[in-house]
């Protein structure tokens, strides 16, 4: 479905921030993808998507066998992938119906969305996408706009991040959903709970470079003990 | 109608839409086509070497609840029109003005517009203009003068968010007496080659007078907007606030230049002004979404200029 070939990108006119990554996710399939900060996850995400700061030097991302690396995002996106941002736009003056409207197919559907991300339409249909709403809000409603959009690969960066804990639970339930509306999804977290109750299977990156693939539970023992430095201790 | 003319196509692109049995006057080019009075509302017209002459007069104790529509235009490519108004609001009389300036097919147009506005004691008008130049954008120059009277609230709505523009050049000076209330926005947005120059100057002489200035735009790809707004403040009492928010994308430029002078120790003016580019990542979010980077440009400028 999604397949990231010897990937190596800088940052527009700065440093290589990642360097031959490869891996791929499969139909059906929650692939996790853990490491620490400032290894590369997030540039992954937005090199999969298209997004601009960046520069890509070598390498390939296909979906369904076909390369995607030339096209703008929109045409990734009308292909089926779309990204859920780790720290999600704010959008001034746009309503969260507006927002989460934009991808869908109609507004009975994008309110239904909502409701999935439990966020009452009733309530935050009209509410400004801008500074008014709480940050795990925002992660909701950007959550709410993925699964509207009913994508074939979702790439989710950190959705957990800014979410109570009592809330974690839902959230997994979430991204099953995603995955049960028709997703691939590829999953960037730092949650151990997270990885262990929704992912298939689960990477490991390091300084920009994926060091371990297999397990979750394996992979993210590796990444909480040593960081991925040295042999897997759960082995 | 006039020569096989329909009024409601040419005025379609404003949002127009009223009633047969509304008031009106309609202008296409330099002919009055379309004139309608109602009880206590007076219209008269005339056209001399090709400028129009139009006065409203809404009597006394007058109050108008659904609007009447003033609908100026050019339906076809090529023209001029010159159009010098009065509108008077005698005392207690209120009224609301619907405005729908269309040039939809315009690539060489010329509109110039002189409006004199008086509000007697204790009357209201609330003016809706709304816009539409076609895609190449006219020439217009506006020049209002309004006189607010005691007690009066003048309401002034200015909006022209589709299509060009082209070169405007709008300027409206106020004078508020005692009690008096003004309140004016306008919501541009400037693409390609459009040249915006707005200055509104209010002037708040009687005691307790107020003023609220707001400006939103948004300059697109080479276009420029340059907003004056202008609030002085000379008796008791009085209070005054502008407020502009534009934003840039591309090459598009943006000034903004709120001016306050204060001739009173009892006066009170503020402003606000915030200046900034469109979001990368905002644009690169919709996109995601599956929106062309220009429907994603245009649906955040609409809320922009909306919010
Ligand atoms: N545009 C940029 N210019 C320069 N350096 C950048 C740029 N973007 C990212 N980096 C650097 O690249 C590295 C990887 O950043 P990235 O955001 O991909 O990490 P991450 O794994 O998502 O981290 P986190 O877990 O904190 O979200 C960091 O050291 C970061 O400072
Ligand atoms: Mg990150």
């Amino acid at each position: 479905m999604l397949e990231v070939k010897d990937l190596k990108v800088a940052a527009e006119n700065g440093p290589v921030i990642l360097d031959g990554v490869s891996l791929d996710v499969e139909e059906g399939e929650i692939v996790a993808v853990v490491g620490p900060n400032g290894s590369g996850k997030s540039t992954l995400a937005k090199t999969i998507m298209g997004c601009s700061g960046y520069e890509v030097l070598e390498g390939d991302v296909l979906l369904d066998g076909e390369s995607v690396i030339d096209l703008p995002i929109h045409e990734r996106a009308r292909r089926g992938l779309t990204l859920a941002w780790q720290d999600p736009a704010r959008f001034e003056g746009l309503t969260v119906g507006e927002y989460v409207s934009v991808g869908a197919k109609d507004e009975e559907w994008a309110k239904e969305c909502l409701y999935r991300v439990g966020l009452d339409p009733k309530e935050y249909w009209d509410r400004e996408c801008g500074e008014n709403l709480s940050g795990g809000e925002r992660k909701r409603v950007e959550l709410a706009a993925v699964m509207a959009m009913k994508p074939r690969v979702a790439v989710l960066d950190e959705p957990d991040a800014g979410i109570d804990m009592a809330s974690m639970k839902d959230l997994g339930e979430i991204i099953k959903t995603i995955k049960d509306e028709g997703a691939a999804v590829l999953l960037i977290t730092h949650n151990r709970d997270l990885v262990e109750d929704v992912a298939d299977r689960a990477y490991l990156m390091l300084k920009g470079e994926i060091v371990d693939e297999g397990d979750p539970k394996r992979v993210v023992q590796h990444c909480l003990v040593c960081g991925g430095t040295e042999p897997c201790p759960v082995d | 109608m006039s020569g096989g003319l329909n009024v409601d196509d040419v005025f379609a692109p404003t949002g127009f839409h009223a009633s047969p049995d509304a008031p009106r006057i309609v202008v296409i080019e330099d002919k009055v086509v379309n004139v309608k009075e109602a009880e206590g509302l007076e219209i008269s017209s005339e056209t001399e070497d090709g400028t129009v002459r139009a006065e409203l007069r809404v009597l006394p104790g007058y109050e108008f609840e659904e609007p009447v529509h003033f609908c100026v235009g050019i339906p076809w490519e090529r023209g001029v029109q010159r159009i010098i108004t009065r509108i008077i609001v005698e005392e207690g009389a209120s009224i609301s003005l619907m405005s729908h300036c269309s040039f939809p097919r315009a690539e060489d147009v010329l509109h110039e517009m002189e409006a004199e506005i008086i509000l007697h004691k204790d009357s209201s008008l609330k003016v809706t203009d709304v816009h539409y130049h076609g895609e190449n954008g006219v020439r217009l120059r506006a020049v209002y003068d309004v006189d607010v009277g005691p007690g009066a609230e003048y309401d002034s709505s200015f909006k022209i968010t589709r299509g060009r523009i082209g070169e405007m050049e709008w300027i409206s000076r106020m004078r508020v007496d005692e009690g008096g209330v003004v309140r004016a926005d306008a919501a541009m947005k400037a693409v390609d080659e459009d040249v915006v120059d707005v200055e509104e100057v209010v002037r708040l002489v009687g005691e307790n007078a107020r003023a609220s200035l707001e400006f939103k735009a948004a300059a697109i790809d080479g276009a420029e907007v340059n907003v004056v707004g202008e609030i002085s403040g000379e008796a008791d009492g009085v209070r005054g606030h502008v407020e502009c928010s534009e934003i840039i994308k591309g090459d598009g430029r943006v000034s903004s230049v709120p001016k306050l002078r204060v001739s009173h120790p009892g006066a009170r003016l503020t402003h606000e002004a915030a200046l900034g580019t469109i979001e990368r990542k905002e644009v690169e979010t919709l996109m995601a979404r599956g929106l062309t980077e220009e429907e994603a440009v245009d649906l955040l400028v609409e809320a922009m200029l909306r919010g």
